[in-house]
């Protein structure tokens, strides 16, 4: 009789105050892990300042060898189909164009265009162990040779910082 | 007594339906937030923006887009204004309370137009993309 008391006395515990904070506790850990889960950002700049580098170098390629043009003499933006307001100032996009002449051992450049901060900002990244926030970087190296025998290697380094955002205040960039 | 075992089995009873309750509770927030709009709107923006700038003139770009239209869907959205290209940004919209943009930097012309289940495409959704030489 005294132990159906005791156990009667134990089941009656059941909806106890460390009950409810076991609930949150559990609830809490969930609402958090799910929402860092699927709140998660995508990355997508490695990819596109890779994008931007082959571009480009698809690009000078044919102007260079094709049709006989050089960096200060065509429009960058309009012969490689570049959006110019995109790469105006604040822009998340930065290109540097280094040409030299293996021959003549002659440097030209380097061709700036876009948000100059980011280059820097991209020599800190090179040096920091995590830099998540920091603009990615991608340098291509094309030796190409001109219709003259001339061979050039020109040092293409595009840089991404697009994240993209949220515009939901009612006007669509 | 026989009362005391009443109060005992309506507590256990009290007990299990709230843990139950409760566990429902935990799984439904998670399956709407597995569902929900915001990876989707980044994940689509970011993929076209991608396609668009690696694509040359001429291009035409077919995506399915069936996962979109369904969140789009259960928000009441118009399915043909989920994905939009305005002045260099895909602007994704997969629900009333935000609008996701990311920019490209291919200058091209982009016509666009989005294929619902009733043309042909089964159950599936599409976005065509034909990417044109700038005038």
């Amino acid at each position: 009789m005294k132990l159906n008391k005791t156990r009667l006395n134990k089941k009656a515990n059941l909806l106890s105050i460390w009950w409810f904070a076991v609930l949150v506790l559990i609830g809490v850990a969930v609402v958090i892990a799910t929402s860092i889960f699927y709140s998660s950002y995508i990355d997508v700049r490695k990819a596109e300042s890779e994008i931007l580098a082959n571009n480009l170098a698809k690009c000078l390629n044919v102007q260079i060898v094709e049709n006989e043009k050089f960096l200060d003499t065509f429009d960058i933006f309009e012969e490689c189909r570049l959006n110019k307001d995109v790469f105006s100032k604040g822009s998340p996009y930065f290109i540097s164009i280094i040409s030299t002449n293996q021959d003549a051992m002659k440097e030209a450049g380097p061709y700036k265009f876009g948000n100059n901060a980011l280059e820097t900002d991209c020599e800190i990244k090179k040096q920091a162990k995590s830099a998540e926030k920091y603009p990615d970087c991608t340098q291509k190296m094309v030796l190409i040779k001109t219709t003259k025998n001339e061979k050039l290697l020109l040092t293409i380094f595009a840089v991404s910082n697009n994240d993209g955002k949220d515009v939901s205040g009612g006007e669509n960039e | 007594m026989n009362k005391k075992a009443e109060e005992v089995l309506f507590e256990q009873i009290i007990f299990i339906v709230l843990n139950v309750v409760f566990f429902l509770i935990l799984l439904a927030f998670v399956f709407n937030s597995a569902s929900g709009a915001f990876v989707t709107e980044q994940f689509y923006a970011k993929q076209i923006a991608l396609l668009i700038d690696a694509a040359e003139p001429g291009t035409m770009i077919s995506l399915e887009i069936t996962d979109a239209y369904n969140i789009a869907k259960n928000n009441n959205l118009d399915a043909q204004n989920i994905i939009n290209i305005k002045d260099n940004n895909v602007i994704v919209k997969l629900s009333s309370s935000r609008i996701y943009a990311f920019k490209f930097f291919n200058d091209v012309n982009i016509e666009k137009s989005i294929r619902l289940p009733n043309s042909g495409t089964g159950d599936r959704v599409f976005l065509d993309l034909f990417i044109k030489e700038k005038n």
